[in-house]
């Protein structure tokens, strides 16, 4: 009898640890039913029913609360001490989660619908994802009314934040336009000139850049530090996004820049690297890389960061189109319990002027509120850029306004477009098996597109 | 006698290479770790920098490293023991009674071996949840010793071991002196494997040490984070910094070097058991 009952024992431990197995059975997807927003519990909303302003601007700053918020970069932190001052008595916990893990922990925290932090930030590459997928609130109903305040913001994050039924989600308190971040004393020496419009004018378009990479080449300096830079340029330069109603298209200025990348490569134009590495990131230092095609956070994070020797050498120029890339955004969970608390926050992190360019002084960032960036612009410039002001700069670009063509889809189909083109640079195979590639890596990558 | 020393010569050339080649990694994480961002990208540093101090200093700037330390530390020997002593018992289980259904259970047991838990990690977080053990602060490790309860490998091996090196007659006498079932896995089984399951706690050790996936999905708290996340962190924040970097990885190897150089002798002696039969 005993022994039959240890073994009992035994073996019901073992089928305990298959019974969680089993658990992994997919649950069906939460509905994402628009009525879900209107049945939010009410309880932790009475503090401010007090008041009976039902009107978030007449909100008390009085409220207490308690906001949880997941965030892939550290940059809203930054934000909570000012926040404080205003709002003492809401906390603000925020964590921080590895940008590439970020939907890997988002996605079974939604569908479990427990723990959902009050607000969780989107990164360019899936931010559309998650604003069409209807997990974020739209800002333009009750209770925020936001759409007055929303003029004061760029239409790239603007755009970016709404989804295809024009209900705006997610918003930001950065825009990331694009430039050419080169060498002063490189062009000086090479071109004979070193101010940003004179440099642009050698710029001017992508064959009489390639033109300028020889002259460069024929002094042993590298243009680029690598191609993938310049194609964040390049996706600007086209008119169709990669994915037009469901269906994948590749523009033309897409097929095109492919040969750009051969020639790069082949010339030897840029470092042979691919961003972020090591090798990428000393040329900063160096005295052969001429320039970096980075937008807003390429400058501040990369180029600013490491140069040292190099301070106070740097420009920044027009390329052969304006382009806009990358970016954070962040929405209020369409659940949350603390609804009007996460507005005061995201109001602050994104529309308040004033707390903006506070931060961007301190941190040098390009701002998504337009009179912040303004404001900004009447400083004087930066001592790495010779002087230049990188607002006023920004600013020029932003006005032109550069083609936004983000979907959905961006992340995995950019990487399926980086490998292509590698291949058909390095001349493993020609530039029809390179289309063909690309597109079949999509369509594994997404099985719904119609590809043709 | 010349032949004879030409060939330790080329035996011990050899494994010197061999040392060499281990060594080398842990050497480089160590040297880079003391080394500025900038060296490490344009240079080969073979020795020591004088950036120790600045690293850290960056380091722990955003991410408390030793908060994450202990908290691996402990999720990692409460795993250990919990998987080691559970794992025997089952293993045991299963090699020396006879139970309905226990071919298939063992089948059960050894194909769940071929589940990767980066699969059934979903299902795990949403059993967590509906049991209320998910991100509470008082079980947040309940989710990282659970699998313990029955880690295969362990399991797999500790049965070979007890069916090589406890004959069942040596139970039976255990069970005429009047020793309970329970008692005698704790009395006579136990120490006759120890060797064996001091191998797998190491390896099991190992394993929750170095695991990313699961802490990542299951902890939402900054303060319980685990020292590969915040390794994952650090990369994430400063993207260039590298000395930093470097510095997280040396400090999170040191423990599993420290085990190593240790318990090396039950590893192999684990391994060779019932080798020389």
């Amino acid at each position: 009898m005993r022994k039959k009952l240890v073994s009992l024992l035994l073996t019901s431990v073992v089928c305990l640890n298959v019974l969680a197995g089993c658990g992994s059975k997919p649950a069906p997807e939460e509905k994402k039913t628009p009525e879900a927003s209107s049945e939010i519990p009410e309880e932790n909303t009475a503090d401010t029913q007090e008041n009976e302003g039902t009107e978030i601007n007449t909100i008390d700053t009085n409220m207490t609360a308690e906001l949880n918020i997941w965030s892939s970069g550290e940059e809203l932190q930054r934000f909570v001490e000012g926040f404080n001052k205003i709002y003492p008595n809401i906390t603000v916990n925020i964590t921080v989660i590895p940008n590439k893990e970020f939907l890997s922990k988002l996605t079974p925290v939604l569908s479990g619908g427990q723990d959902v932090p009050d607000i969780f930030t989107g990164e360019s590459d899936y931010v559309k994802y998650l604003v069409n997928a209807g997990v974020w609130d739209d800002l333009t109903q009750e209770p925020y009314h936001a759409t007055e305040k929303l003029n004061d913001i760029w239409d790239y994050v603007k755009n970016v934040g709404t989804d295809d039924s024009g209900a705006v989600r997610a918003l930001s308190w950065q825009t990331t336009p694009g430039s050419v971040i080169y060498r002063r004393d490189l062009a000086e020496k090479v071109l004979g000139v070193s101010e940003p419009e004179e440099v642009s004018a050698y710029l001017s378009d992508y064959n009489k850049m390639l033109e300028t990479a020889a002259a460069f080449k024929e002094n042993d300096i590298t243009m680029f530090g690598s191609w993938e830079d310049v194609m964040l340029m390049a996706l600007s330069d086209r008119q169709q996004a990669w994915v037009v109603d469901g269906k994948l298209v590749i523009d033309a200025k897409m097929e095109t820049f492919l040969d750009i990348v051969k020639e790069i490569y082949e010339k030897k134009y840029d470092l042979n690297v691919s961003q972020w590495d090591p090798e990428w990131i000393a040329g900063v230092e160096s005295d052969n890389v001429f320039c970096y095609v980075l937008p807003t956070w390429g400058y501040s994070f990369m180029v600013k960061a490491n140069a040292v020797n190099t301070m106070g050498k740097w420009g920044l120029c027009e390329g052969p189109n304006p382009y806009i890339n990358g970016g954070t955004w962040l929405g209020i969970y369409k659940d949350s319990p603390n609804k009007e608390a996460a507005w005061a926050f995201m109001e602050y992190v994104t529309l308040n002027s004033e707390a903006l360019q506070e931060y961007a002084s301190i941190y040098g960032e390009y701002v998504g509120c337009k009179s912040a960036d303004d404001a900004l612009a009447q400083d004087q410039g930066e001592e790495n850029l010779a002087g230049q002001n990188l607002y006023e700069f920004y600013n020029q670009v932003m006005a032109k306004n550069p083609n936004v063509t983000i979907t959905e889809y961006d992340g995995q189909i950019n990487t399926a477009y980086k490998n292509a083109a590698k291949a058909y640079a390095t001349g493993k195979i020609t530039k029809e098996e390179a289309i063909t590639q690309f597109k079949e890596d999509v369509a594994t990558a997404y099985p719904d597109l119609t590809i043709e | 006698m010349i032949k004879k020393g030409i060939k330790n010569f080329v035996i011990y050339g050899l494994l010197l290479l061999l040392v060499a080649i281990t060594l080398v990694p842990f050497y480089l994480i160590t040297v880079n770790a003391t080394h500025s961002s900038f060296d490490i990208v344009t240079q080969l540093n073979l020795l020591p920098g004088k950036y120790l101090i600045e690293n850290y200093r960056k380091l722990q700037e955003y991410v408390n490293i030793w908060s994450g330390f202990f908290n691996s530390l402990l999720i990692a020997v409460v795993f250990m023991i919990v998987s080691g002593y559970l794992g025997a018992l089952v293993a045991f289980g299963f090699e020396k009674y006879q139970f309905k259904g226990k071919r298939i259970l063992y089948m059960i047991v050894l194909a769940s071996m071929m589940i990767p838990s980066q699969v059934s990690i979903i299902g795990f977080y949403r059993l967590g949840l509906k049991i209320g053990l998910v991100n509470k602060l008082t079980t947040f490790m309940f989710p990282f010793f659970a699998p313990g309860v029955s880690s295969v490998s362990t399991i797999f091996f500790l049965r070979g071991m007890i069916s090589q090196g406890i004959s069942t007659s040596l139970l039976e006498a255990a069970r005429m002196e009047g020793c309970s079932e329970f008692r005698i896995f704790n009395r006579i089984v136990l120490p006759c494997i120890m060797p064996g399951i001091a191998t797998m706690c190491i390896f099991n050790f190992v394993n929750s040490w170095n695991n990313y996936i699961g802490p990542l999905i299951m902890i939402t708290d900054t303060k319980k984070y685990t020292m590969p996340i915040l390794i994952s962190l650090v990369k994430g924040i400063y993207l260039t910094n590298y000395g930093a970097m470097y510095l997280a990885v040396g400090i999170s190897i040191l423990v599993v070097v420290i085990i190593y150089l240790f318990c090396s002798k039950y590893i192999i002696d684990g391994l060779t058991m019932g080798a020389e039969k």
